[in-house]
């Protein structure tokens, strides 16, 4: 395979993350938004954080409510 | 006093392992993703050309194709959680390292190699592997959104990478991101992912086990007439070979799109600005396209659909290409992209919960990690001559007509590779063998 063709593969490259698409979705966020790039991080970073975090506490109430049902159907004597 | 008497939960367990996997899916994707981020600055800092930097990327994509088969291997032998885990600590640990970056050598070692490894390990094919143990009547629902969820990584963690490499530095972003990945998705991982419902003494789908008399349903059916014990097994029977193909066939139509469509637009006569609103919407409708894809695979049967899927795709690239060599000028200008972009919107990421829920469904789920590794194998290979070859064709003939042209029509092959899978004679969806009971792969 001929180097140059590979190099201009390379140049070609557009990804998802493109540095052409990455500069739109940055206009389009900043006409939303506002020039502050703070709100976007913090936004997203409480979003990233909830979701675990959100997971993990629905998981243990649901598991603390079956746990409770079980008590009580062995309770009425089930 | 009665003993404890367990009710049948409230929440079937596999829909924390969906959600879970979602999570882990959307930061490594777009942790990955987020790369051309870094692309400028770093060529900045160190003085290194754009061929330079995005080499780094392309070793990434070709080592991830080379590895998958192995990692699915491990991922079938060990049963799939250390890997899992494993994967996501060599991911976070390898973007943490990413900030100390101050070598062409190094880049590549870490993103190309380092990353690529460690990213196969959690990756969507092992990840739906995993899936597909849990669920068998909606195995490809739940598929679909875990691509949805990888998907939807680019989205989101591509602008946030984005943003705080602004307010601070490209260093500091690497850190964040590898953090993101330790901090927050590997305990999500050790915390929820369990390799089968077996383990929990649970059913796939959350069903009643069939021991305790419950009428049978799809759920407890047994495995299919091709169900493989070893990973060789598939080799010999004509659906791996026709899934793999069209599987490859796939490959080469998103990825050459992937790389050359921004390019292409800006050939046609719009905007680069325009090229990438297009771009952006098309990766935007791909999270409806994988969504949708696994509802309607669930309810309608998966060879024909992901037959229509190939179908769409190629009408698509038809409507790209046609209008400008026949001379039809309302399909030739901005209205054409735009309606490529729809249809190929929602059938980029369709194919992979067809593909992997259709292998599971042939094969049973003992050698499914092995299975899509070798499947995401042809994919990669498709994907990368692709774009070699559009490369060339491009500086041979100066422009995207004729490589485009050549994928479009090879997607029409594919349809009829899908369409003639004998699902019905195979899927453990439809038949089992006499011995069938447990389910498989449990």
């Amino acid at each position: 395979m001929p180097w140059p063709t590979i190099l201009s593969v390379l140049r070609h490259h557009g990804e998802s993350a493109d540095p052409e698409l990455l500069a739109w979705i940055k206009q389009l966020l900043d006409r939303v938004l506002g020039s502050s790039e703070w709100v976007i991080v913090v936004v997203v970073a409480v979003a990233l954080v909830a979701f675990p975090v959100g997971l993990v506490l629905f998981y243990l109430s649901q598991l603390r409510r079956e746990r409770a049902d079980n008590y009580q159907t062995s309770g009425d004597g089930q | 006093m009665p003993g404890p008497v367990k009710n049948k939960p409230r929440i079937f367990y596999g829909w924390y392992m969906v959600a879970a996997l979602m999570f882990i899916a959307l930061v490594t994707t777009g942790a990955r993703n987020a790369f051309g981020v870094f692309v400028i600055p770093m060529e900045e800092e160190f003085g290194w050309n754009r061929t330079t930097v995005t080499a780094a990327g392309f070793i990434g994509a070709v080592v991830a194709g080379v590895i998958q088969p192995f990692l699915g291997r491990i991922f079938d032998a060990t049963g799939g959680r250390k890997i899992v885990i494993f994967g996501l600590i060599g991911v976070g640990v390898t973007l943490v390292l990413l900030s100390l970056t101050f070598h062409i050598i190094f880049l590549v070692l870490m993103f190309g190699v380092f990353a690529s490894v460690s990213a196969g390990g959690v990756s969507i094919n092992n990840t739906s592997a995993m899936l597909a143990r849990w669920f068998r009547r909606r195995r490809a629902t739940v598929m679909g959104m875990n691509a949805a969820g990888a998907s939807l990584g680019g989205m989101v963690m591509v602008p946030f990478a984005m943003f705080l490499l602004q307010a601070t530095s490209w260093r500091l972003t690497w850190v964040v991101l590898g953090v993101v990945v330790l901090v927050l998705a590997v305990p999500l991982a050790y915390f929820f992912i369990r390799e089968s419902p077996a383990k929990l003494g649970l059913q796939p789908d959350g069903d009643e086990d069939p021991a305790d008399g419950s009428p049978t349903g799809v759920s407890q059916r047994g495995p299919g007439p091709l169900e493989a014990d070893r990973w060789t097994q598939p080799f010999r029977s004509a659906p791996f070979w026709q899934v793999s193909l069209a599987y490859m066939i796939c490959g080469s139509t998103t990825y050459m799109l992937s790389f050359h469509f921004v390019p292409y637009a800006v050939d046609r006569g719009v905007s680069q600005t325009l090229a990438a609103t297009i771009m952006g919407v098309m990766l935007g409708l791909n999270v409806f396209g994988s969504l949708g894809a696994g509802l309607l695979a669930d309810r309608f049967g998966r060879k024909n659909l992901l037959a229509v899927v190939y179908l769409l795709r190629g009408s698509g690239y038809m409507i790209l290409i046609l209008p400008g060599i026949l001379g039809l000028t309302l399909l030739s200008g901005t209205f054409g992209l735009w309606l490529f972009a729809l249809v190929m919107g929602f059938s980029w990421w369709a194919t992979l919960p067809l593909t992997a829920s259709l292998t599971a469904d042939v094969y049973g789920t003992r050698t499914l990690g092995t299975m899509s590794g070798i499947s995401f194998a042809f994919h990669q290979i498709g994907a990368a001559s692709s774009v070699l070859f559009a490369a060339i064709l491009y500086d041979i003939t100066g422009s995207y007509t004729v490589p485009f042209l050549a994928v479009g029509l090879l997607l029409f092959p594919a349809a009829f590779l899908a369409f003639s899978v004998k699902e019905r004679k195979y899927s453990s969806r439809y038949v089992s063998t006499p011995a069938a009971g447990a389910a498989s792969g449990d």
